[in-house]
């Protein structure tokens, strides 16, 4: 047993690791100069784009919208609201709700007038006809009973009929 | 000098849309209610048709029962 012991194993030595620091592999920002060549800095936006000076605002010459010309008459949204402040008025604070308006163009103002009439007049034709319906109820439903009557007493005149006939055979 | 287009104001449109809106429901309303009508008068005449037929047949039959009743012999 003293071979077994004897000799010691050599275990070949591994050198230790060397100290690393704590934040080497901590999430770090690029810095500026790794990414120079995209970055683009807010001051050289101008230059990057070619721009060398601010545009200048043209001043406004335009008129407001005029309200667009609508073909059909009961097409959906056939009339554009006008809104007459145009630019001064979309610069201006909120003011508070009106009442709703809307800008119809003469012509088709003049046919909602004359539709409206011919609107009435049909409306009017069919109060007439709503008349003459009652009155046609009313006699269909004398009629009608007048039938009933007829048929009862027809019914009635055969029982007395077939009363008559086989009283006497039944006698 | 062009001639310009003349608008006229319509004030309160949202009232006039709402109305609209009302006057277009009870369109369709009145629409389905005259072809509920429709479909009672046909079912209406219909009836009358059987009215009639029954009444035909009833004559039929009272028609013979007269002739039997005044010249048996021929029966």
């Amino acid at each position: 047993m003293g071979w077994l012991f004897a000799r010691k194993k050599k275990v070949p030595q591994v050198p230790f690791p060397e100290k690393v620091a704590a934040d080497e592999k901590a999430l770090k920002f690029p810095t500026r100069a790794a990414s120079s060549g995209r970055v683009i800095e807010p001051g050289k936006i101008k230059e990057v784009a070619g721009v060398e000076q601010a545009p200048v605002q043209a001043p406004i010459t335009s008129f407001p919208p005029l309200p667009k010309e609508e073909k059909s008459f009961f097409g959906k949204p056939h009339l554009q609201e006008f809104s007459p402040g145009g630019f001064e008025e979309a610069r201006l604070p909120p003011s508070p709700p009106k009442p709703q308006e809307l800008y119809v163009k003469l012509d088709v103002y003049r046919r909602i007038i004359l539709e409206r009439d011919s609107v009435k007049e049909r409306l009017n034709n069919l109060f007439e006809v709503n008349k003459v319906l009652e009155t046609s109820e009313y006699n269909e439903e004398s009629n009608f009973s007048r039938l009933k009557r007829s048929m009862t007493m027809l019914h009635n005149n055969l029982l007395e009929i077939d009363k008559i006939m086989f009283k006497s055979q039944g006698d | 000098m062009e001639k310009m287009p003349v608008f006229i104001k319509v004030e309160e449109y949202n009232s006039v849309l709402e109305l609209m809106n009302v006057v277009k429901k009870k369109l369709d309303e009145a629409k389905s209610i005259l072809l509920r009508i429709n479909d009672l008068k046909n079912e209406e005449d219909h009836q009358l048709e059987l009215w009639q037929n029954a009444l035909a047949e009833v004559e039929k039959k009272i028609d013979f029962i007269d002739q039997s009743l005044a010249e048996p012999e021929q029966y």
